[in-house]
C-alpha cells in the first residue's frame, strides 16, 4: 500500500522534537496513512502539546490531533490488535517499554519483530562512497522487521543446514548466501501458514505475500537510520560506534551473539556491525540516480546484491547507515564462505487482518 | 672495492646470458600456457584413441528421462549400460569397491515430504542391491572393501544441500553392523575418502568444525583433524594415498602431493590437470585406478535464478549439458570427454576391471 498523506518524516525537526519527548497515553501507530484529508479536525486529545510527530519518529503532517487519532491512529491501532490476536502474537512491550519505541510483536515462531512505521527519509549520503551520493528522498511503507539477526538456533529449528563458521545458538547464522537467507525466508513462512514470498523456481519476490522477505535496501537504511541523518542511527560520533555494534575493532575476530549491543531508536539491534545483512535488492551503483520515490525494489536484474551494515570485520566506515556493498547471491555457488554475511527478516504488516 | 676492467666485462656477460636465458623461459612458458589455455575446449582425439585401451570402466549417474540411474561405461564412453532401471528411485553418486566387484551409491526414494536419501551397494552389474543406511549420503569404501563409512544426513527432512551431514558412521558388510567413528563433532562433511593405508579420512568441511570452508583429512580411529589447506573442495585420493586431486575452484581439476604419512598431513605441489573457462565448470574429479587419468565431470555454471538449492554439481540436481570426461593426470588440459549427450552425466566413477580380456 503507497501513502497517500503528508506522512513524509523530516529527519532534523522531528528528531529533534522526538528528542525533547513528546508524551502520549497509547501506543500510537503512525499505520496506515491518512486517508480523507476532508476529515481534519481540531484539538488534541492524544498528544499533549500538539506535537506533529510520532514519537518514535514518524511526522503526522500538519493535521489536527483528533482527526489523527480518529483516522490515522485508532483504525491503526484497531487493526493492530486484531492482527495480534488473530495471528496469535503478543504485543511485547519489554524492550520498548519506553512510549518512544515502535511496538514489537512476537510471531508464532517465537520470534520478535518491531512494527517500522511508515515514513520518508533521504536515502544515501552527500558524504558518501559514490554509489550513496545521490541523496534522495524514499518514502517507505509500514512493515515488521527482525529484532534481532536470524540466529542459528533458527535455522536448526526450521532444519535448514546451518552454514555458519562460528558456531552457537544465539550467533547470527553466516557464511549464508543471498540465495539460502530466501530459503530460510520461505521456510519460516511455511511454518507459520503464511504465503511465501519467493517464487522457488525463479526467485522472484512476491512483495504483496505475507510471509517473510528480505528487507529492500531503503526498508534496510530507513529501518538503520530509525528517524536519524547521521553517519550511524545513533549519530555521527564513531567512538560510540562500539556501543551499538560489533566491528573489527572490537569483535575479537568473530561473530557475537544478537543483542548484546545497544540498539537503535526504534528497538533494533545489530543494525551496525555483526554480520552484514542482504537486503532483498540487486545492487547497481546507479540505481539511486533513477530509484522510484516510493517503495523502491531495486533494479530488476544484476549479478550482485546488495548487503548493508558491514560486519565484525568491517571497519568503521562500512557500518554507516548508508553504506552499501555488494557481493554474489549464491545462484551458481554453494561454498561461499564469508563468515561476515547474515541477515534478517521483514514482512508485511497483515492489513486485511 | 672498484673492480676491474676483466671483472666488470665478465659480470656483463653473464648478466646479458641470464637475462637472455630468463626471456627464452619466460617466453617459453607463456608459449606452453596460451598452448594449455587455448586447449581447454579442444578435446583430444589422440586421448580418446588412448582409452579405447584401457581397461577401466567409469560410472557416473545421469537423467536421461526425467529419472536418475547409473550407468557403466568403458573408459572411452563405449557400451553404455543402465544399470539400475528403478523408474520410481533415483540413483546417484556412485563409488565403486577397491577391486571393483561392488558399487555404493546413493538412493532418493519417496516424493514430496516424505523423501529420503539412503545409502545401497550392488553388485558391479548391478545385481543383488543391499541398503546400507537410511538418512545418510557421502559414501566411500575402506581400502580392503570390507566397510562403507557413510555421513548421516544432519535432518530428517530432505534437502540436495551437500554439506547437511552429521556423524560419520562405518558399516561391515559381513557383520551388517555398524558403528560411529570415534570423533562424534565431525559435521558438515561431504566427498568422505578413506585413504589407502586405512588410518585417514580426507573430505570437504563446510561450515562444520571451525572451519569455514576447506579440505581436512582426520584420523580414522582418532579425533585429530588437520587442514590440508587446498583451496576448493571434492577431494580424492590417488590409489597410493600419495596425491590427491580436487575441485581447484569451479574451473579448475587441482592435483598435489600428498603426504599422509608424517604426524600433521599436508599437500605440497599444487598445479592444475583441468582449466575450464567461466562458464564452463569443472567439477567431481577422481583418479583412474592407476593414477594415470582423472575423470572429471564438465559443464555450464547455473545461470538460472532459482531457490531450489539445486546447483548442478549436487547429486541429484539435473545439470543440462553437463558430461563426465577424462583428462590426462601428467599434462594439463589433455581431455576428451566420454559422454556428449549432456543429459546431466556426474559424478563419475572408475570401476576398476582386473581381467583385462573383461574389460571388452
Amino acid at each position: 500500500m503507497k501513502p497517500q498523506g503528508p506522512v513524509a518524516f523530516r529527519q532534523g525537526k522531528e528528531l529533534a522534537e522526538r528528542q525533547k519527548g513528546a508524551e502520549v497515553k497509547h501506543f500510537p501507530v503512525c499505520y496506515p496513512p491518512l486517508r480523507q484529508p476532508n476529515e481534519l479536525a481540531e484539538g488534541s486529545v492524544f498528544l499533549k502539546k500538539s506535537r506533529k510527530v510520532c514519537p518514535w519518529g514518524a511526522s503526522f503532517g500538519g493535521r489536527g490531533a483528533i482527526y489523527q487519532f480518529l483516522v490515522e491512529i485508532a483504525p491503526c491501532g484497531l487493526m493492530l490488535a486484531i492482527f495480534l490476536s488473530f495471528v496469535g502474537c503478543q504485543k511485547n512491550n519489554h524492550a520498548g517499554s519506553s512510549a518512544r519505541l515502535p511496538p514489537t510483536i512476537t510471531t508464532k515462531g517465537g520470534l520478535e519483530m518491531v512494527l517500522v512505521p511508515t515514513g520518508s527519509f533521504q536515502m544515501g549520503s552527500p558524504g558518501g562512497k559514490e554509489d550513496e551520493r545521490s541523496v534522495h528522498t524514499v518514502t517507505v511503507d509500514s512493515f515488521l522487521m527482525d529484532k534481532y539477526e536470524v540466529t542459528q538456533a533458527e535455522f536448526d529449528r526450521l532444519q535448514l543446514p546451518n552454514p555458519s563458521h562460528f558456531k552457537g545458538p544465539t550467533l547470527p547464522v553466516e557464511q549464508v548466501t543471498w540465495v539460502q537467507a530466501a530459503v530460510y525466508c520461505n521456510a519460516r513462512s511455511k511454518a507459520e501458514g503464511l504465503t511465501p514470498c519467493y517464487n522457488e523456481d525463479t526467485a522472484a519476490c512476491d512483495f504483496q505475500a505475507d510471509g517473510y522477505r528480505l528487507p529492500t535496501e531503503a526498508e534496510w537504511e530507513y529501518a538503520c537510520r530509525a528517524g536519524t541523518d547521521s553517519d550511524f542511527g545513533f549519530g555521527s560520533d564513531v567512538r560510540k560506534l562500539g556501543d551499538y555494534g560489533w566491528l573489527a575493532d572490537n569483535s575479537s575476530k568473530k561473530t557475537h551473539p544478537v543483542g548484546e549491543k545497544r540498539p537503535n531508536a526504534w528497538g533494533l539491534f545489530d543494525m551496525h556491525g555483526n554480520v552484514a545483512e542482504w537486503c532483498n535488492d540487486v545492487y547497481d551503483k546507479d540505481y539511486y540516480r533513477a530509484s522510484p520515490a516510493e517503495n523502491p525494489h531495486g533494479p530488476a536484474d544484476g549479478k550482485e546484491y546488495v548487503l548493508r551494515g558491514g560486519s565484525w570485520k568491517s571497519p568503521a566506515e562500512a557500518l554507516r547507515s548508508s553504506s552499501r556493498l555488494a557481493e554474489s547471491p549464491g545462484f551458481s555457488d554453494a561454498c561461499l564462505a564469508r563468515d561476515a554475511i547474515g541477515f534478517r527478516c521483514v514482512r508485511k504488516v497483515p492489513i486485511s487482518q | 672495492m672498484p673492480k676491474s676492467p676483466l671483472e666488470q666485462n665478465w659480470l656483463r656477460d653473464v648478466g646479458a646470458g641470464l637475462s637472455g636465458f630468463l626471456a627464452a623461459l619466460i617466453l617459453f612458458s607463456s608459449g606452453i600456457q596460451i598452448h594449455a589455455q587455448e586447449r581447454h575446449d579442444q578435446p583430444s582425439k589422440d586421448l580418446l584413441t588412448e582409452l579405447k585401451t584401457y581397461p577401466h570402466k567409469i560410472v557416473y549417474e545421469t537423467n536421461r528421462d526425467g529419472n536418475w540411474e547409473l550407468y557403466l561405461v568403458n573408459a572411452d564412453g563405449s557400451d553404455p549400460v543402465n544399470l539400475t532401471r528403478t523408474p520410481d528411485i533415483d540413483e546417484l553418486y556412485p563409488k565403486p569397491s577397491p577391486d571393483g566387484s561392488k558399487i555404493c551409491f546413493v538412493a532418493d526414494e519417496g516424493k514430496g515430504d516424505a523423501k529420503k536419501r539412503n545409502i545401497y551397494y550392488m553388485n558391479s552389474d548391478g545385481t543383488d542391491r543391499i541398503k546400507v543406511a537410511d538418512n545418510a549420503r557421502e559414501p566411500c569404501w575402506s581400502p580392503d572393501g570390507s566397510s562403507i563409512a557413510y555421513m548421516k544426513g544432519e535432518f530428517e527432512k530432505f534437502t540436495y544441500s551437500d554439506f547437511a551431514t552429521k556423524g560419520l558412521f562405518i558399516y561391515d558388510l559381513k557383520t551388517k553392523s555398524t558403528r560411529q567413528h570415534p570423533n562424534k563433532d565431525l559435521l558438515h562433511l561431504y566427498t568422505l575418502n578413506w585413504s589407502p593405508d586405512g588410518k585417514w579420512f580426507v573430505a570437504t568441511v563446510h561450515g562444520g568444525m571451525g572451519f569455514q570452508h576447506g579440505i581436512i583429512a582426520f584420523e580414522a580411529d582418532g579425533d585429530k583433524v588437520f587442514d590440508l589447506k587446498l583451496e576448493g573442495c571434492r577431494p580424492n585420493l590417488r590409489f597410493d594415498g600419495k596425491k590427491i586431486t580436487w575441485g581447484h575452484g569451479d574451473f579448475c581439476a587441482g592435483v598435489a602431493d600428498l603426504d599422509l604419512t608424517s604426524s600433521a598431513p599436508k599437500a605440497t605441489n599444487i598445479h592444475n590437470v583441468v582449466e575450464t573457462k567461466d562458464p564452463i565448470e569443472t567439477y567431481h574429479v577422481i583418479w583412474s585406478p592407476d593414477g594415470k587419468y582423472v575423470t572429471y565431470t564438465r559443464g555450464p555454471k547455473a545461470t538460472q535464478k532459482s531457490l531450489k538449492g539445486l546447483l548442478p554439481e549436487f547429486p541429484g540436481v539435473e545439470a543440462p549439458g553437463w558430461n563426465v570426461c577424462v583428462a590426462d593426470a601428467a599434462q594439463r588440459n589433455r581431455w576428451a570427454p566420454i559422454t556428449t549427450d549432456g543429459k546431466s552425466c556426474k559424478q563419475p566413477s572408475w570401476v576398476v576391471v582386473k581381467d583385462k580380456r573383461a574389460a571388452r
